[in-house]
């Protein structure tokens, strides 16, 4: 019986049927088996590649390393119509109100997190920012004209304060 | 699809003069290099198509697939080609989309663009050594860098958005590496260009 299913089972493909010989693959087995020869076939892989690879893989560690460990702040500067209107710790929690042109902003400072809470701004993007967390995050109520930047212990430069 | 058809249809009035109408067309004198890029390109297209049904986890983390077919092209036609069909990927897929000249469109150039510069030192590299997939990665490298580039200096002026660097050089090269392994594969099976089998398969 087993031969004669044997003997049932379709002929092997046609290698000149379609012109990809090796694409798409037909039966289950032999798909996984493709896919796993795509990607993981030694011969696509040269010394370069490799080399390309780890390099890339270096660059991909380092940016990391280097853009995510950025320090935790411990100063909100809240500012009103460009001047500083008060620095403040964050180890403490506290509410601040600052007056502005078009009303009052409310600053809330929790947790070494610091956040707008309400703004008279149409938009209200600052209020939707959410919480400001590490050094040099900001926000910024342009239309009442207020902005909250956290410090850390050192002054990183970038675009605004350049 | 269609360039692929308009190419064909233009060869056959060269063949048979007396087929197309001298007061409605104006036949332009096509090459063959011509019919390449233009069939290459509209693989591409397919691509960005499809890849566009992909949903993304985050804005601007896609595969990248049409640009397997610019590394085969790359590595078949050479640069030149390359960089027809990687630009008029861009500006058909654009105007597919309906984001001709939208600040979309101009970071897909601008990524377009350095990824074809880089391709230009990359192609020159020993081929003893380096194959198509770390012309693949470098290529999505210089991609990101820009597409970044083009956002920090005209759309967020911010140094804000160097926090999404890490996730799109870690996307760059997981998709550089599995892009660059595809086109690999395609091309060491195949001896005969592969615009004449994809051709000779859907007839």
């Amino acid at each position: 019986m087993t031969s004669a299913g044997m003997a049932d089972s379709p002929p092997p493909d046609d290698e000149t049927r379609f012109p990809l010989s090796n694409f798409p693959p037909q039966a289950g087995e032999r798909a996984n088996e493709s896919l796993r020869d795509t990607l993981f076939n030694s011969s696509h892989l040269k010394a370069g590649d490799w080399l390309t690879l780890l390099l890339g893989g270096v660059c991909v560690v380092l940016l990391t390393l280097k853009l995510w460990s950025g320090d935790l702040a411990d100063k909100a500067v809240i500012r009103s119509g460009g001047k500083i209107f008060r620095e403040v710790p964050l180890s403490r929690d506290q509410h601040i109100e600052v007056l502005g042109p078009l009303g009052t902003s409310v600053i809330a400072i929790q947790q070494r997190k610091a956040r707008i809470v309400s703004d008279p701004s149409p938009r209200q993007y600052c209020v939707r920012q959410g919480w400001l967390q590490q050094s040099g995050e900001i926000a910024l109520c342009l239309p009442n004209q207020v902005s909250v930047e956290l410090t850390g212990s050192q002054k990183k430069y970038d675009s605004l304060n350049y | 699809m269609r360039s692929e058809e308009r190419g064909e249809a233009s060869a056959q009035n060269r063949t048979h003069p007396s087929i197309h109408d001298p007061r409605s067309t104006i036949l332009l004198d096509t090459t063959a290099e011509d019919h390449h890029i233009a069939r290459m390109a509209a693989v591409a297209l397919g691509l960005t198509v499809l890849e566009n049904a992909i949903p993304s986890p985050l804005p601007g983390v896609k595969p990248g697939l049409a640009n397997i077919v610019t590394l085969i092209v790359l590595a078949r036609y050479g640069w030149r080609a390359a960089v027809w069909v990687s630009l008029l990927r861009v500006v058909a897929g654009s105007l597919l989309f309906g984001s001709f000249l939208t600040p979309g469109f101009f970071l897909s150039l601008s990524g377009a663009a350095c990824s074809l510069l880089v391709l230009a030192f990359a192609q020159h590299l020993p081929a003893r050594w380096f194959g198509p997939v770390s012309h693949s990665i470098y290529a999505a490298f210089a991609h990101i860098a820009g597409q970044m580039g083009m956002v920090y200096l005209w759309l967020i002026p911010h140094a804000g958005i160097a926090y999404l660097i890490p996730i799109f050089a870690a996307a760059a090269l997981v998709f550089g590496t599995v892009n660059g392994l595809i086109a690999a594969r395609f091309m060491d099976t195949e001896s005969e260009p592969l615009s004449t089998k994809n051709t000779k398969g859907t007839k």
